[in-house]
């Protein structure tokens, strides 16, 4: 037997069977959904950064003169031009902002050559808790407490890595500002990433399928900026962003059992990709047919950087602190997936997901 | 006569209120309707072309007696509203006449492009002024039209700017704006008057395809081939073969469903977030594909637009519905129609339990099973339900978040206490609580606030237990086929027909209506081909105007 999205309406088994039916062979019943709101898995709390957060911009700029090796009173007037109404000395700070990379003692930009940059230092979350996932099966030091759950041994360097700068903190209610910014940005524009689950009775308890594909429409709003649920998606038949993992619903929870890969391609002119191994997934369904969660796994680290880098100076002047004080937070923090020099090239990370019941067909089937 | 006389009126007189009854005889119900909007540019795209943009604000229409067409018999023209219909007049003048069309629309050449020449002139009016007045301009006209574009052209020194100034002045004329019909002497009824044959071509080709004649039908007109019954049935059986007959239906359908409604609609987006313009505009349209398809395309019974499980989709209705769309067409490409089947055990199937319905007769943030109740009588039923008094106090009816009363048949059970009350909820509640499976934007729903709905009610006799059920009711219903003849009888003369036509002509067409099984279009051609759909009204009966007329707005 078919169930509906949770409305009780039976036109809906139609709809519910169409994705799963190339999911799994046993599956009877499918419901897909819409993922409206992606954000870092943020739990930002009073004193989990030693000393405060990360300094503002400014403040961060005028460091980095320091470090070119600029003097007091050159810092002074560099940042007074960055500031003033001169176009021109302005411009000429903020390209020696840009700029502030050495190679061979010549200037570089920083953004694309950000260990040119001498590593500002700066700090990374030192409270115990976090959102998350333990990956590792471990709970050794440097891990987290999931402070919903309470589980130990929570990785998430990333949270770790980025929680003191301002823009990335947030709570499982309030979004990080960085977040808000750049997926309030993209998700008008990117197609829709999608999410199905197939299984026997998705009103009980057991296993499941989860997959995962991107579609080929961009999401669909509501007159108050709401994603449309309900709405029609054609499943983009393109196979990077097509994953099928095994999961299990259980006690009104969702949760992947198989750990495997995950990549679903984003936008181009932006983070381009999220990639994920070692995937987790723990979703809440709600009564009115919702899914609420988070999503989580190794990720590398390089993707973070550059989707924050290709922002360059305005990304850093408006939201980012210092962007290659990211990179040396992104590699020091990273915990998985050493190359042959033994640096770190992935790390544990947790993104807050919101799902919206939604249809997904293959796009073959569009007329 | 009165009427002739006043339409070679001043443009003048016009910009301070023409009203369509003023024409009348006084002993004579003569209407004069004014435009639609959507004969205006019907009429525009058949003379010009369908690239010609128009721009601006039309008076909004009135309701009489249940439509718009009877209203327009009665309907004004404010200085405003005349003020846009110069704008658009010469909006238009200007597109036509612009140096990439002039060439393409005026088939001479002028002497010269800087002077005047009447010849060109004359010849250009005379064409579209046919099309535009749906008869040839008299002499007179033509000989004013081309002054006017001659004098025009002489001090602009150019012919063209000085034509387009006769062109807009002929828009903005009564002649055009408003559905003039003269009458003549009936040859088959002593003392009685009909229509001349360019009024009878005119109330025709409005009432079948609503839009003015076009050049075969005014051919015909002119050869006096409707003045007999054979060669007016070659015309009809002509028109209602053309496409063109599905414009027609729609704007008949939209006409009687209230669709202008749609235009001052709003929801309250928190508690209806998927309902949106698109939407308004999409669910208007779903309804009349459904009720086309029923009645044209595949020539059916009209009473199956109550049960019918095929209709149309768009993804945004596809959401509301809850049922899936997959559309092949690229991000930001116009919303695309796919046909769509119900299934068997849907609770969802005729017009009643569509968007359109359910959402324009609710409030803003609830439903409203005595708003439901009362458009389905006075529309589908053609039953005048009356307005509330005016102490009512509502308060048990809006709260909806009352923790007594949770759902709408109860608060509605516990508002209508009194029996002034009680008389008018007892013909609307049922009905419109048979839709409460619908909430107030569209949704299938069968709880409201965690209870579950009784959808169970009556009409005459008929018990129903759900929107399903009240199709079927609804569809077995004689009043809804009777309605239907009312109705489409009104809309053709533009008035709602005299006791001796109800009795004399609209009861045989009743009668006809079921020998051909419901059949619209059958329907159509019976009123289409009848002598009375040409003759003018009876002598007037002492209108009871308040009792005539359907007080829908007031008791909302």
């Amino acid at each position: 037997m078919t169930k509906s999205h949770g409305k009780g309406l039976p036109a809906l088994a139609l709809a519910a069977v169409m994705i799963g039916a190339g999911s799994s062979a046993h599956a009877l019943e499918s419901r897909s959904y819409a993922i409206e709101w992606f954000s870092l898995g943020s739990y930002s709390q009073d004193g989990d950064c030693v000393g405060g957060v990360n300094p503002p911009t400014r403040e961060q700029y005028a460091k980095s003169f320091e470090l070119l090796g600029y003097s007091p009173a050159d810092v002074k007037k560099l940042m007074d031009d960055y500031a003033g109404e001169d176009d021109i000395a302005a411009a000429n700070a903020r390209d020696k902002l840009r700029m502030r990379g050495r190679i061979d003692g010549q200037p570089v930009n920083a953004f694309v050559h950000p260990w040119a940059v001498t590593d500002p230092k700066l700090k990374g979350v030192s409270g115990p808790y976090s959102f998350g996932f333990n990956l590792d099966n471990k709970a050794g030091a440097g891990s987290f407490t999931e402070p919903m759950t309470k589980e130990k041994g929570i990785d998430n360097q990333l949270f770790r890595a980025l929680g003191c700068i301002e823009q990335f903190r947030g709570t499982f209610n309030f979004r990080p500002t960085f977040w808000d910014f750049i997926w309030g940005s993209m998700k008008e524009t990117i197609p829709a990433w999608l999410m199905t689950v197939s299984g026997e009775d998705l009103d009980k308890d057991g296993p499941v399928t989860v997959t995962f594909d991107r579609a080929v429409e961009q999401l669909v709003f509501g007159p108050g900026g709401d994603v449309t649920a309900d709405t029609t998606y054609r499943a983009d038949p393109d196979p990077r962003s097509h994953h099928v993992l095994k999961g299990e619903i259980e006690n009104k929870q969702l949760t992947i059992t198989e750990h495997g890969d995950v990549q679903l391609l984003l936008d181009t002119l932006s983070f381009t990709e999220f990639r994920l191994s070692n995937t987790h997934l723990r979703m809440a369904i709600e009564p009115g047919g919702r899914l609420n969660g988070f999503i989580g796994g190794y990720q590398p680290w390089g993707d973070i950087y550059f989707g924050i880098a290709q922002g360059g100076l305005a990304y850093e002047g408006m939201i980012i602190n210092d962007i290659p004080g990211v990179y040396y937070l992104l590699k020091r923090y990273a915990d998985a997936g050493p190359d042959k020099d033994g640096q770190n090239q992935a790390i544990s990370a947790a993104y807050r997901i919101e799902a919206v019941p939604v249809f997904v067909v293959p796009a073959d089937r569009a007329k | 006569m009165t009427l002739r006389r006043f339409l070679f009126g001043s443009i003048a007189a016009l910009a301070f209120g023409f009203s369509a009854s003023h024409a009348a005889a006084p002993d004579r119900e003569t209407p004069a309707r004014r435009l639609t909007p959507e004969q205006y540019t019907q009429i525009i795209a058949d003379v010009f072309g369908s690239a010609i943009k128009i721009g601006g604000r039309f008076d909004p229409g009135f309701r009489v007696d249940g439509l718009l067409e009877v209203g327009a018999s009665q309907a004004n023209i404010s200085p405003s509203g005349m003020e846009q219909y110069d704008v658009i007049a010469r909006s238009i003048a200007a597109q036509v006449l612009d140096e990439q069309r002039r060439e393409l629309m005026v088939h001479c050449k002028p002497k010269s492009a800087t002077a005047p020449d009447d010849a060109c002139a004359g010849r250009f009016l005379t064409d579209v002024g046919e099309i535009l007045f749906r008869r040839p301009l008299s002499d007179r006209e033509v000989r004013l039209h081309v002054r006017s574009a001659r004098e025009a052209a002489a001090g602009l020194k150019d012919f063209y700017a000085g034509l387009g100034l006769s062109l807009a002045a002929m828009l903005s004329e009564p002649q055009f704006l408003f559905r003039h019909e003269n009458f003549e002497a009936d040859p088959d009824r002593r003392g009685e008057l009909r229509l001349d044959a360019y009024s009878k071509a005119s109330r025709l080709s409005f009432f079948l395809w609503n839009a003015g004649p076009d050049r075969a039908l005014l051919a015909a007109a002119r050869k006096g081939e409707l003045e007999t019954p054979q060669g007016l049935a070659r015309q009809v059986d002509r028109m209602i073969a053309s496409p063109r007959l599905e414009s027609g239906l729609r704007a008949f359908f939209a006409d009687m469903l209230h669709f202008e409604d749609f235009g001052t609609l709003t929801k309250d987006n928190a508690i209806y977030p998927k309902f949106s313009a698109q939407v308004a505009g999409d669910a208007q349209e779903q309804t009349l594909r459904t009720v086309v398809d029923v009645v044209l395309h595949e020539q059916g019974d009209y009473r199956d637009i109550f049960t019918t499980k095929k209709t149309h989709l768009t993804r945004p209705l596809a959401a509301i519905y809850q049922v899936p769309l997959a559309v092949r067409a690229p991000n930001g490409a116009p919303e695309k129609w796919l046909p769509y089947e119900f299934s068997a055990n849907d609770p969802r199937g005729g017009v009643l339990m569509q968007v359109a319905f359910v959402t324009l007769h609710s409030h803003p943030g609830r439903s409203s099973p005595t708003l439901r109740g009362k458009a389905l009588r006075e529309i589908f039923l053609c039953q005048k339900v009356p307005a509330p008094p005016g102490d009512v106090s509502f308060t048990i009816v809006q709260d909806t978040s009352n923790p007594v009363y949770k759902t709408a048949r109860e608060r509605l059970l516990a508002h209508a206490t009194s029996p002034i009350c009680t008389g008018c909820h007892k013909i609307t509640d049922p009905m419109g609580l048979a839709l409460e499976n619908f909430d107030g934007g569209g949704s299938y729903r069968t709880t409201e606030n965690g209870v579950p709905l009784d959808t169970a009610g009556e009409i005459d006799g008929v018990k129903f237990t759900n929107g399903a059920e009240l199709g079927r009711a609804i569809h077995d219903n004689a009043a809804a086929t009777s309605c239907l003849v009312d109705r489409m009888s009104a809309y053709a003369l533009g008035r709602t027909p005299a006791k001796t036509e109800a009795a004399e002509w609209v009861a045989p067409l009743k009668q006809g209506f079921a020998a051909d099984k419901y059949g619209v279009p059958a329907l159509m051609r019976r009123i289409a081909t009848s002598p009375e759909f040409y003759r003018a009204a009876p002598i007037l009966e002492p209108r009871k105007d308040a009792a005539l007329r359907t007080s829908v707005e007031g008791s909302r």
